[in-house]
């Protein structure tokens, strides 16, 4: 760790090295170098870092090497198989993929190999998203799908290592063409610094399933998902966090097109003094767009959990029709769960509703179990695990995310 | 006479400190099929669920002896094991764990108490299906979650599947005919039907008479302000039937 100049000191000494190995993205790498150099990023972010503090991600090495006796500690990530998966390795920024068993029609490519000149951040609000400014100022590749209309890509899972740096910066940009369909597995098992923006574009008519497992980290790890959901074009999302001490998850969901629909469905677990945060933005623009989103949080041991979901409904967005659902699940009096609903509405024909709730496990429910033989424990164990995996779908069941869930809950 | 398989003796139980049972006495034998019937809030409820150890409810006073040892200490899970079985009269909804997850995890408790090895996946879901089938639930329904979405009938039906694979010595039915349409009730008293037997024991607490004509009780009583107020045969069960509560509720 080190203090906050001193790591902007290196970011921006590492900034203008990579000016020279990576001029593609030059100018937005420039722009956030310079907004690095202003250093009020933390100042400025008290208030939407109130839970968990921007400060550990402001500190670490980013841009080193790792020292080799580092590694002898780290977690062995672990991964789920699904079957038929086409599978993307992403190390850092670098990234490694079979591409032979890649179709003509699911283009896979890097920054690194000079792509057409792109705007990396044009669908990411930085403003909101400040540590967007680490990412592009350290960013030394970006893995960049493509998926032609009209194609169905099966599933391609996406699985985010340790790199050879210090810490990992990562940047995956996933674009459909008009009617496409993907299944997205994304799957983190980074025992690094992290800062990570997966950045999708749905096109019209398209629809992109995405599982995302966040196996426990011990060090900070800051992920961005920001989607952009076309006309007709649907999102789902199912979301699985599990421990790690200092995590926050941004997720910004944009309905663009009309009748866009988005379905978010998460899942976060935190245990000992863990700090989770989840902070989801969805913002309806299209007219008819939908929304819906259930969010379980469990927090036990001196955990503190924190869900900030945001229905934002811009001004035009007539006939948004809004839900969310926010259930949580307080095991411990040492445990804290921050619950934070929030609508922000600018149309005046519109359906939204959102509700918060925190409790205990229901002692008619314990009892029940009880009462057909499980002892106590056994009967907790059990209904603290369905709080989590309820809603569950058979790929992901037969992938094997129970056993996660077991390990989670025992240790 | 052999000892009684439920013996209980001036049983008197509170709720969030309100009296409910107020020297309840009562016995049944091994092979007896006893009904308990009452007016709504007489304490037929409490008494279900404080013979299978819920621990909302405090004993104050009296005992519960099953097979001669008294059991108001024991958990509720080593009641279970120790064959004692309530049918819930509102079975809760615990989406996120399947049904045959459920009953397996219960089974293998029962087992494991017992000193047996569990059951092996195949041979244990053999089993299930067979007794699913026996009582009209298909495969699919075993994989949903426990009472997940099921309609009153098919609650109470699961219920009865429980008590038929984790064979109990005695069964508590708290209400399983309320909320049953005509077929269901038929499926459910063959479902009782089959677990009678000479050395079982089944405590059937109900409103009305009706499950009575399918599962013939030896034993009727009534229970009124948290007593036993009147036993009889299954005629008492038929006179209610036509003449209501008042008559005894008034009396005592």
């Amino acid at each position: 760790m080190q203090s906050e100049s001193s790591f902007i000191d290196t970011a921006l000494a590492r900034s203008r090295e990579l000016d020279r190995l990576l001029p593609l993205i030059a100018a937005e790498r420039r722009a956030s170098a310079s907004a690095l150099a202003r250093s009020t990023i933390a100042a400025d972010s008290t208030e939407t870092w109130k839970y968990l503090p921007i400060a550990p991600f402001l500190s670490e090495p980013f841009g080193v090497s790792a020292e080799q006796s580092a590694d002898a500690n780290r977690l062995h990530p672990q991964f789920l198989t699904f079957p038929k998966a086409l599978s993307i390795r992403v190390e850092g920024a670098c990234a490694i993929a079979d591409e032979s068993r890649f179709p003509d029609d699911v283009r896979l490519t890097t920054l690194r190999r000079g792509v057409a000149p792109l705007e990396l951040n044009a669908s990411i609000d930085v403003e909101r998203y400040p540590l967007t400014h680490v990412n592009t100022a350290l960013l030394d590749d970006a893995l960049l799908l493509a998926v032609d209309p009209g194609v169905d890509a099966g599933t391609i899972d996406v699985r985010f290592e340790s790199g050879a740096d210090a810490s990992n910066v990562s940047r995956v940009r996933i674009e459909l063409g008009a009617g496409s369909r993907l299944r997205l597995v994304e799957q983190h098992g980074e025992d690094r610094p992290t800062n990570a923006i997966v950045d999708l574009a749905i096109g019209a008519g398209a629809v992109i399933e995405h599982t995302r497992l966040l196996a426990a980290s011990t060090t900070p790890s800051w992920l961005l998902l920001t989607v952009r959901v076309g006309r007709d074009a649907a999102y789902e999302l199912a979301g699985h966090a599990l421990g790690s001490p200092t995590r926050r998850n941004d997720i910004h969901v944009r309905l663009d097109g009309e009748r866009a629909r988005t379905h978010i469905d998460l899942k976060c677990a935190a245990h000992r003094k863990h700090k989770l945060d989840h902070h989801v933005v969805v913002e309806h623009v299209g007219v008819d767009t939908i929304s819906r989103q259930t969010v379980h949080g469990l927090a036990t041991n001196q955990a503190e959990l924190t869900f900030d979901g945001r229905i934002h409904i811009r001004p035009g967005a007539q006939r948004s029709d809004a839900r969310l659902t926010n259930k949580n699940l307080l095991l411990d009096r040492r445990a804290r769960i921050n619950a934070k609903p929030e609508l922000e509405i600018y149309a005046n024909d519109v359906k939204c509703s959102h509700g918060a709730t925190v409790g205990q496990l229901d002692p008619n429910h314990v009892f029940y179990l009880r009462a057909r033989g499980l002892d106590e424990a056994a009967a907790r164990a059990m209904l603290t695990r369905a709080f989590l995996t309820t809603g569950l779908s058979d790929a992901l069941r037969d992938a094997g995310v129970l056993d996660l869930y077991a390990e989670f809950l025992a240790s | 006479m052999s000892t009684p398989l439920l013996e209980i003796d001036d049983l008197h139980v509170t709720v969030a400190g309100t009296p409910i049972l107020k020297g309840l006495s009562l016995i049944v034998t091994a092979g007896e099929v006893a009904a308990i019937m009452g007016p709504n809030g007489s304490g037929k409820s409490t008494l279900a669920n404080v013979v299978a150890g819920h621990p909302g409810y405090e004993v104050t006073r009296g005992s519960i002896r099953y097979r001669g040892e008294s059991i108001g200490e024991l958990a509720p899970e080593a009641r279970a094991r120790a064959g004692i079985f309530l049918a819930f009269q509102y079975p809760v909804e615990i989406p996120g764990v399947s049904n045959m997850e459920f009953l397996k995890a219960a089974l293998d408790a029962h087992r494991t108490s017992r000193g047996e090895p569990s059951l092996s996946t195949v041979d244990f879901m053999k089993r299930v299906r067979g007794v699913a089938a026996s009582l009209d639930l298909s495969p699919e329904f075993l994989k949903r979650g426990v009472n997940e979405g099921f309609s009153g009938g098919e609650k109470k039906r699961n219920e009865i599947l429980q008590l038929l694979v984790l064979e109990p010595t005695l069964a508590i039915l708290d209400e399983t005919d309320s909320g049953l349409d005509i077929d269901a009730l038929h499926v459910v008293a063959d479902g009782v039907n089959r677990f009678r037997s000479n050395t079982n024991g089944i405590l059937l607490v109900t409103h009305y008479q009706r499950l009575l004509e399918h599962v013939v009780p030896d034993t009727v009583h009534v229970l009124a302000d948290g007593r036993i107020a009147k036993s009889g045969d299954r005629r008492l069960a038929l006179e209610l039937e036509r003449k209501g509560y008042g008559w005894i509720t008034d009396a005592a």
